[in-house]
């Protein structure tokens, strides 16, 4: 079952003296519990478009859809709620918020969920710093962590309030390789135990490699 | 609310300049509002003995014409006792009614260590017993049939007492108010002249035959206070007095004088502004005040919205991660405008606080009607309604300093925000 479905996807970006085309009648399926990482050069439009699935960037024609909801007919608000509810994101530069604290930076996404009490929330937050090992660093601030924890910080961030596809945005990119492996085990294991669609823009071959599906971008189409 | 006040500190040690320039900012703009509003208040809201200003008319000039337009004989003055019984003698929903001497007078006074001084002499029938509450500390009033007999016998504060008599055991004893001797009968709390109506170092019974000019003459040195019922409108009241302004017109006419209406009776708010001498036409200063109020708010506000946005720009990758884990335009503004009142009321109190010090330990801003300096009190700065314009002025400039930056704050486009550095 296609849990992400984007259909003539075209992103161009307008710029007062040239028009640069990011995405060109993109086709794609991504099934339920699919693991896809996505290859290409610098600049043929990876970024972008995780961003349109990601509903943080509307496509210039086509429409995307996900978990059967057709996604371009949603105003902000809704747009906002749904990213809350089904999305979680995971960054290159981790972007963790600098005057938070581990345990508040995870517990961010369920500041905005509705329903979900006070206890409930600390309960989950909890139980996700548990789960990635991350339970005696819950009082640092992100200024006081490595690389590699902030990554998996930024991992308890996107998983904490359940949502059913992660788009991680060359998640190892700035770790090394050692940390990195980490990172990529922990995605594994989210999409193996928790059946996570993850989509992942990845510059490593090797990583790719161990993912279900390799997508390979070139200028803004997909190639392969 | 917890991550708000951490979010706060966080700015504060990053951005110390611009923290504190905000805060000190408000402070500033607090204060210099609360101050003007506080010289206004204080002439307004209710302080004892004046408990019940909201309620309060006075019945204080009346202004004459002749009839046919080439006529001299225009004048206008305070009232004669005759005349202000005719105008505001039981007036329906009125509860309480006193007729005084307008204005207190300064007269000698002599007490027993023979030294001589002036104080501020209030001539009132013992209705003013009832308008206002003052405390009594020591005796009694003086009752209706001691001021139709012109007894002289008085009330006096506690401050009087001691310079008569050296002692607060005055009961009994006879001090010389402008030559006559006087017998204390009772002694009340000292009273502010910030309560301008009601003030008074010694009260005496009033001695009704006074006029300006002929015995008849409509005019006279009195005015009357009238406190009205809970709940009546005072328009109601005002209606009344218009019509009886009317059956004067009828009585006058014979002269070939006419009336001339000035809104009377007053109330609270318009004797604050400042009526007398030959200004009895009220003048309606609330819209220039709210004006001067909002220049006060909205010259700090735009500096500090530039503050503001200065400590946004710093977060504005922040901003977009939150908008990408499903925040809201809404919630973006929303939160960055409570964050910013918390900063607003906390400048804001330091703004107040310095305020109140300032009334309190600066002389010269609170002036009686006799142009005297006062100081008023902790309590009557501490009112309700203080503290609450108070906040209103922090709620005002935050609104106004804040929405132009959050509003931008909640337009960012997420991709391009989260990518900023
Ligand atoms: N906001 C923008 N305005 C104008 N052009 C843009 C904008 N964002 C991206 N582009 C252009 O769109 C194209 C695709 O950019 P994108 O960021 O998706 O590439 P990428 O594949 O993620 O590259 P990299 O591997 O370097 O991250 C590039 O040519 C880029 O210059
Ligand atoms: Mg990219």
């Amino acid at each position: 079952m296609s849990i992400i479905t984007l259909e003539g996807i075209s992103k161009v970006y307008q710029t007062k003296e040239i028009e640069t085309t990011a995405l060109e009648n993109i086709n794609l399926s991504v099934y339920k519990g699919e693991f896809v990482s996505v290859m290409g050069q610098s600049g043929c439009g990876k970024s972008t478009l995780l961003n349109i699935i990601g509903l943080l960037d509307r496509p210039t024609s086509g429409t995307v859809t996900l978990l059967d909801q057709n996604c371009n007919a949603l105003g902000d608000t809704a747009l906002s709620h749904f990213r809350n509810r089904n999305l979680g994101f995971v960054f290159q530069s981790f972007h963790l918020i600098p005057s938070l604290n581990v345990e508040a930076n995870v517990e961010l996404p369920l500041d905005y969920a509705s329903g979900i009490s006070g206890v409930e929330r600390r309960r989950r937050v909890d139980e996700v710093l548990e789960r990635l090992g991350l339970s005696h660093r819950k009082k640092h601030m992100p200024a006081q962590l490595s690389g590699g924890q902030c990554q998996r910080v930024a991992i308890a961030r996107a998983i904490v309030g359940r949502p059913s596809i992660v788009l991680a945005d060359e998640p190892t990119g700035n770790l090394d390789s050692r940390m990195g492996a980490e990172v990529m085990d922990l995605l594994h294991s989210l999409n193996k135990d928790d059946g996570i669609t993850i989509v992942m823009v990845t510059h490593n071959e090797a990583q790719a490699r161990q993912t279900d599906r390799i997508i390979r971008f070139f200028d803004g189409r997909i190639i392969s | 609310m917890k991550k708000k006040l951490i979010q706060i500190v966080y700015d504060m040690r990053t951005q110390p300049v611009v923290a504190w320039v905000t805060i000190i900012g408000t402070a500033l703009s607090i204060f210099l509002i609360m101050t003007v509003m506080m010289m206004q208040q204080v002439k307004i809201i209710s302080i004892a003995p004046e408990s019940h200003r909201d309620r309060m008319l006075y019945g204080m000039f009346l202004h004459e014409d002749g009839i046919s337009s080439d006529a001299e004989n225009e004048s206008s003055a305070g009232l004669s006792y005759e005349t202000a019984k005719k105008l505001y003698d039981k007036l329906d929903g009125v509860e309480e009614i006193s007729y005084v001497e307008q204005g207190w007078a300064s007269l000698d006074l002599k007490g027993t260590n023979n030294k001589k001084f002036t104080g501020d002499v209030l001539y009132a029938d013992d209705g003013i017993w009832r308008v206002f509450d003052y405390e009594l500390l020591d005796g009694r009033y003086y009752t209706p049939e001691e001021v139709d007999a012109g007894t002289k016998v008085a009330v006096v504060s506690r401050s009087t007492a001691r310079k008569l008599f050296d002692s607060e055991d005055a009961l009994g004893r006879r001090f010389e108010l402008d030559h006559e001797t006087y017998e204390v009968i009772g002694m009340v709390a000292d009273v502010s002249k910030l309560t301008f109506m009601a003030y008074g170092e010694v009260f005496a019974p009033l001695d009704k035959s006074k006029t300006y000019g002929e015995s008849d003459s409509d005019f006279g040195p009195y005015m009357t206070l009238m406190r009205v019922k809970d709940g009546v409108d005072l328009e109601d009241v005002r209606a009344q007095v218009k019509k009886r302004y009317g059956e004067l017109d009828a009585e006058i006419a014979s002269r070939n004088m006419k009336t001339v209406y000035h809104g009377a009776p007053f109330d609270q708010e318009t004797v604050a502004g400042g009526v007398g001498g030959s200004n009895i036409t009220p003048q309606d200063t609330n819209g220039l005040r709210i004006v001067i109020y909002l220049i006060l708010l909205l010259v700090p506000a735009i500096n500090l919205s530039s503050m503001l946005h200065s400590r946004l720009r710093r977060r504005v990758s922040e901003l977009g991660v939150r908008r990408a884990f499903g925040c809201t335009r809404k919630r973006i503004m929303g939160d960055i405008i409570v964050e910013n009142l918390i900063v607003t009321v906390a400048g804001g109190i330091i703004g107040f606080a310095v305020g109140v010090l300032f009334a309190l330990f600066y002389d010269g801003l609170y002036t009686s009607p006799d142009d005297e300096t006062v100081r008023p009190a902790l309590s009557m700065l501490l009112n309700w309604r203080i503290l609450l314009s108070a906040f209103g002025a922090c709620f005002i400039l935050n609104i106004l300093s804040a929405s132009v930056p959050a509003w931008q704050a909640s337009r960012l486009n997420p991709v391009e925000a989260i990518n900023a550095k």
